[in-house]
Parts: C-alpha cells; structure tokens; sequence
C-alpha cells in the first residue's frame, strides 16, 4: 500500500475511533447525531476496504478475466451485463424496504447504544458479508437461487428447509408489516384517505402507462408523484371536514381486513394494472426519502434526547417488547445488521447482471453497508423524540391506557416524565387525536422524521405536513413488499401444490390463482388480525417472531456460504462465515427458548397462554379481554405462536447438523472437495454482445 | 458530480455494443442510448439520466433486448414492447428475489 494510502486509512481509523470513544465517555448525558454518523461511516469505510477483501481476493478471488453468467447466458431479459453503479441502485433498492427503518425504532426502547453498536458490528462482519458471500457464490453458478444452493451444496433435506422455511418467513413478514401499518393508520382520516388514494393512483399509472404513453415510465411515475401530493392534502381536506372524516376513522379491525382485501386483489389483478406501477413509484420515493433523511439529518445535525441506555436493557419488561437486550435487540434489528432475506436478492436477480464478477464486492457489501447507514439514520429519528414521547407512542395500550392522563402517569413511573399537556399537544401539531400506543414503530419514526424535515423546510407549522408524509412514504412502500410478497407467496404455493393436486399448479388457470391467493392471505391475515385485536399491540408477539425467522434464513445463507467455501479448500477463511454463523445460533436458539418457555407471561407464549387459562378456570377474564370466546382464542394464538417458533427453531437445526455433517465428510476426506463452480471461461472469449 | 460519474461509466457499456453492430443497433432504433442526445446542457443530461433511473427503479431494458435478439436471434421476431414488457413484470412477480423487507 502506498504511503498516502496508509496515511488516508491511518486518519480514518483514528477519526472513527476517537467518534466511538466520545459515544462512550458521553453516557449520562445527550449527543449530538454526527458523532453516530461519523463513528458509523468511518467503521463501513475500513471494513469494506480490509474485511471484504478477504471474501474478494483471498476466498473467491474475484477476477476481471473471468466471464460472468450475465455475458455467458446473455437473454436479453434476465442475463443482461449491466454497468455497476446500475446494479448497485438497484439492489439496494430492492433489499432496503422497511425493516431497517423499523427494526431501529423499535429497539431505542434499550437506548441508542445498544442497537447502534449491533448494526454497525453486524453488518460489517455479519450482514454484508452474507450479502457479498451468496452473490459471489450465486454469480460463480450462474446465478442459482439460494434453495438450489442449500439443495446442491448441502442436501435435499436442507434445500427442501430452506424452501418452507422462505414460504414461512413471507408469511410472517407480511403480517408484521401489515400490522405496523394498520396501527398506524386507525383512527387517523388523513393518513387513512392519503394510503386508499395510492390504489387509485397506481391504477390509473397503469392505465396510461398501457394505454396512452406506453412504455413512458418516467414520465407516468412523476404525474404519480404529483398525484401523491394532490392526496397528501386530500387527506388533510377529509381530516378536517367534519362531515366526511367520520366515514374515513377506521378501527384496527375494519382496516385489517381493507389490507387483506387490497393483497387478495394485487395478487389476481394483471401486473401492470396495479403491482408495477406502485413498485415503480415505491422506488422512486424511497431513494428519494432514504436521501433527505440523510441530507436532513447532515444539516440539522440532532441532539439525541434517549439516554445511552435505558432501565429496561437488563430487566427485560420494556413496554415495546419484552425482553432483555440480549438476546433481543439482536433478533428485534434484522435489516441494517444481518438480513437473512438479502440472501435471496443476492441469489436472484443481481447476480445475473454483473458484468464483471469484481463488482460483487462493491454490490454485496457496499449496498448492505449503505442499508445500514439507513438504519442508523432510522435510529437517530426515533432517538431525537423525548423518551416520555417515543414510550408513550409505542407502549400499548394495556399497559399505559387510553387517555393522556393515563399515559403520562405510566410512562413517567418509568423514569421518562411528560406531561399530559405535552402529549396532547404533540398530537395535535401533527393534526392526529391521538398519538398513544400506535405501536410497531412507523407513527415514532414519523413524528421524528417530520422533526428534521420541518427543521430544514417550512418550520414547525409543517409538522402535520411532514408526518402524513412520512407515514405515506413508510406505507407506501410497506404495501409494496406486502403486494409483491402476497402474490411471490402465491406462485411458491402453487408450485409446492402442484405435488398434490396439478391443476393447482397451473398459473394462468383463474380458479387455481384465485384459490392460492386467497389461501396466501388467509394466513398472513389471520396473524395480523390476531396481531390487532391483541391487548398487548401484537408487535410484541409478531416482530420477535419475524425477527427470529429472518435470522434462520441468514443462518441457512451462512452454512451454504460456509460449505461452498469448504468446498474450494479455503477452509482457513471459512472463520468469515462461521463467526457470524455461531452468533445467530446463539441468539435464535436463546430467543426462540425464551419465546416458547420463558415463566414470564410477558415474553413466553405458553406461560401466557397457561396465564390467561387461569383467569378462565376462575370464572375471570384478563385484563383488556371483552369475553371469553376472546380468551379461549388467544390461548389458541399463542400455541400457534409458540408451534411458529418452535418450527423456526428446528428448521435451524436440521439445517445445522446437515451442514456439519458435509463440513465433516469433506474435511475428514471422506467426501471429496469439489466446486460445484461453473468452470472458468475468459471474458475475452466471448465477443462482448448485448 | 454523481451524476456525471454514472453517466460516464455507462456510455461505453451501451456504446460499445452499438460500434461493434452497427446495423443491428439501427434496426434496434436503441435512440435513447445509442445515440448522442441534442439539445442544450439541461436536455443533454436529462436524456443521460432517464435510461440510468428507469433501470435503476427496474424498468425492463427493451433496447437492450432487441439488440440481443438481433445480434443472436437474427431470424426470430423479437417481441413488441408492450408483450416484452408484461412478459418481464409476470416474470418479476412470481418467484422470490425480488423485494425484500
């Protein structure tokens, strides 16, 4: 390395060191942002510099000279060789979605600390190594899906795993995020008529987009920009007219079953009417909002006002979930640390657009590195609202009630004190009845992204503005991966149905597609509903439970990461996949034990089914529960809940102990260590056409 | 200043495929990046950056599809734009590795 290099990289280290050193003399008292920033970026900026170049040079030794599959099985249409600043955009746009604004949010319950050393720790020796790893595996097999990977590398057992377990993870996935988005938008007009207006406008995107100006792509998603605008304010109009804005205040109930209804109908309608055009416009915003976020934040440059760490880190009854910090803000913070879901991205459709397999370090790690810096920026925008405000916001309301009365005496018993006053007029400058309990963490990070943005543009007479607008944007994009993951559900249904009955299998077949959709949302409907009519917000049972399979499916990437290098003899590096590989054991099995086991009713599923079932053997009901048909049904929930994690659990198992049974046969020689790599061609050998 | 450096990484990608089949690349009518956008500045970068954010949002790439189709298909039909692009959203839909949390 040449002198000047070293010197760079030498005043790197020393900026970020002495950033995460001023984090650690400042506890006990407030920080400003840009010592996270700083400590964060300069942390991604060595890692991605020393540690993956281990992945590139010394494990797959990336090479400019060799062909990639995007030029060897050039289509057209999947393979297409593609500039990398391309593909970097648009893999980050298709990993980052709301989990690693969410994740963050949630977590602050422990203090900015602990959450804020996991994403920057995970992700550089967890996450994108995850991500890097699979898409230089998947680039080297021309681009084979992680289930054809576990199935090759490991066994058919751990790729029929690997199979459910994704079917299971969607499931889940789109609940939780169904969820957060009904708790952020009952009995709110505004929010409610501005998100129904995006159906409308999607459709008539798709229309024109067909029908008038087809292929006009850009230029159909800036009218829709324009059209988002135009319902940003119709919402406010509704709001505040005494007349409509009663039809327009929904219960968590009645908007369930609006969403489950708008996924049935994304998952039967053509692409192009309804799925497109929304996707198009969702990625367009969240790049956009992703970079003001950023830019609000450089500019404003916030105080901090949650304490480093909270009461709750070790006694484990945090209103938000239960739990203590470890091992739960490990499970709670998936996306922006290590997200096992990216590993079907990086095993999708980018490795089948490198041009040059060199970029697959700059993609897979640097695209994950950049979420992570979205999740620290997620992170900051909860942790600039009062702790008494974000505790009010996202405690449920079994436990600080339904008045601010209420709400200020619970949460300042915690140690964070607000006034009644205080509450009601938070909730009226960003023109909502109320703020209380609107768990799941989008409303919190709302309220603070609405702080920054009307920090920087139209001061505080724009926090209403700026908050529908920020909820507008988390929901916008949250019914994107939920239509996308209803409809992928229902096609991965109908493929493992097909095994039962064929017809079922046939795609195009009306009845067949209808039934699998319907079956699709049935299951991830009865969770949210589940989720919404729990008196403790649902969040607490559905994010751990998400979180827990997330991890699972970074835990199969890892072993297939692990056993593909085995298999090229590059065992003594195989520590980069195995470190990571031991953590996620460690956290899934110790969470998903305290799920199913814990004697806390709070944190354990069966003790609280086993809780509520005694309040039924003594005529009684528990508390925030109407009758007992309620009561025997949420026993019912919990022993599913409880049968979820443990399938999780032992889907983590089986996929071990097959994994370390083929690292043994190979290592002990009793199996020979072959690459199942496609062998190498040079680029030149192939003319460079499209 | 980001701008400019995308744009400048992507020219030889699309241009180099258009010097080596030039009649194919005529046939593609491939205007959009083939050719040296007119106009002033403001237009000129416009018409650089449209093609970069359409693929970076995941509109398919037609262009580069009827260029394929004639430089290795020469006696196949390509598809119309319309069948090409509904043919790539069902396709995009349908399996996972699309869309994440």
């Amino acid at each position: 390395m040449p002198t000047l290099q070293k010197l760079i990289w030498s005043a790197i280290a020393v900026l970020g060191a002495s950033a995460l050193g001023y984090i650690a003399v400042q506890r006990g008292e407030t920080i400003n942002a840009g010592w996270l920033v700083t400590a964060a970026v300069c942390i991604y900026l060595i890692a991605y510099r020393f540690y993956s170049k281990i992945i590139a040079a010394k494990i797959f030794a990336l090479d400019p000279a060799r062909s990639t599959p995007a030029e060897r099985l050039s289509d057209g249409r999947d393979f297409v060789p593609t500039n990398k600043w391309i593909v970097f955009g648009h893999h980050f746009a298709a990993i980052a979605g709301p989990g690693p604004l969410i994740g963050p949010t949630l977590a602050a319950q422990f203090g900015y600390l602990p959450g804020f050393l996991w994403i920057v720790v995970g992700v550089a020796l967890g996450g994108a190594v995850q991500d890097c790893l699979i898409l230089c595996a998947s680039t080297r097999r021309n681009g084979k899906s992680l289930g054809e990977m576990a199935k090759e590398e490991i066994g058919t057992v751990a790729g029929f795993t690997a199979l459910v377990a994704v079917f299971g993870i969607m499931i889940i996935l789109i609940s939780v995020l169904a969820l957060v988005v009904t708790n952020a938008l009952k009995s709110s007009p505004w929010g409610t008529v501005t998100l129904a207006l995006t159906v409308p406008i999607a459709m008539i995107m798709g229309l024109y987009m067909r029908f008038v100006r087809p292929g006009k792509v850009l230029e159909t998603t800036l009218l829709g920009l324009g059209m988002l605008v135009f319902a940003l304010f119709a919402g406010k109009w509704v709001a505040e007219n005494p007349a409509l804005a009663p039809t327009f205040t929904l219960t968590g109930p009645q908007l369930a079953l609006w969403i489950m209804a708008y996924g049935f109908a994304a998952s039967v309608l053509p692409v192009w009417l309804l799925l497109a055009p929304r996707d198009y416009l969702s990625a367009f915003v969240k790049i956009g909002v992703v970079f003001a976020l950023a830019i609000g934040i450089f500019i404003m440059l916030p105080t901090l006002q949650m304490p480093s760490t909270t009461s709750f880190f070790t006694t484990g009854d945090g209103p938000v979930f239960a739990g203590k910090v470890f091992p739960f803000v490990f499970i709670t913070i998936a996306c922006g640390a290590i997200s096992g879901f990216h590993a079907l991205i990086s095993s999708g459709t980018t490795p089948k657009l490198l041009a040059n397999e060199v970029d697959a370090r700059f993609i897979g790690y640097g695209s994950m590195l950049t979420e992570s810096l979205v999740a620290v920026l997620a992170l900051i925008a909860a942790c600039i609202l009062e702790p008494g405000a974000y505790f009010a916001i996202n405690a449920p309301a079994g436990l600080i009630g339904t008045t601010v009365q209420s709400a200020s005496a619970a949460v300042s018993s915690w140690g964070f004190v607000i006034t009644p006053e205080r509450l009601q007029e938070m909730a009226n400058s960003v023109q909502e009845s109320s703020l209380l309990s609107r768990t799941g963490g989008a409303p919190s990070l709302a309220v603070g992204m609405a702080h920054i943005f009307s920090n920087v543009l139209g001061g505080p007479g724009a926090m209403a503005i700026w908050y529908h607008f920020a909820i507008m944007f988390e929901a916008l994009f949250i019914l994107t991966t939920l239509d996308a993951g209803t409809r992928v559900g229902r096609f991965m249904l109908q493929d493992l149905g097909k095994h039962v009955w064929a017809p079922f299998g046939r795609v195009s077949w009306y009845p067949a597609s209808v039934l699998a959709s319907a079956i699709v949302v049935l299951c991830w409907g009865y969770f949210l509903y589940q989720g919404v009519t729990d008196p403790l917000g649902g969040v607490n049972t559905l994010w751990p439970l998400f979180g827990i399979s997330n991890q699972l499916l970074a835990a199969i990437a890892l072993c297939v990461g692990t056993t593909v290098i085995i298999k090229m003899k590059k065992q003594k590096y195989a520590f980069i996949t195995l470190l990571p590989l031991s953590w996620l054991t460690i956290i899934t099995m110790t969470a998903g034990y305290q799920k199913l086991f814990s004697a806390n009713p709070k944190l354990g599923f069966l003790s609280h089914a086993r809780w509520v079932q005694e309040f039924l053997d003594k005529g009684a009901l528990p508390p925030g529960v109407a009758n007992a048909a309620n009561a025997s049904r949420m026993i019912f929930n919990d022993r599913l809940d409880a049968a979820v994690a443990a399938f999780f659990l032992l889907a983590v198992i089986v996929i071990l102990t097959c994994s370390i049974r083929e690292w043994y046969a190979v290592l002990s020689g009793r199996k020979p260590a072959v690459s199942t790599e496609v062998p190498f061609t040079p680029r030149s050998a192939l003319a460079p056409i499209p | 200043m980001r701008h400019t450096g995308i744009v400048s990484q992507i020219a030889p990608c699309a241009a180099a495929p258009a010097a080596a089949q030039g009649a194919a690349q005529g046939a593609a009518q491939g205007a959009a990046q083939g050719a040296a956008p007119q106009g002033g500045w403001l237009a000129r970068t416009i018409a650089r950056i449209v093609p970069v954010v359409r693929r970076i949002i995941g509109v398919p790439d037609y262009d580069t599809y009827v260029r394929h189709m004639a430089v290795r298909h020469p006696s196949e039909a390509p598809l119309s734009e319309r069948d090409f692009a509904e043919e790539r959203m069902t396709a995009k839909y349908s399996k996972p590795g699309q869309r994440c949390c």
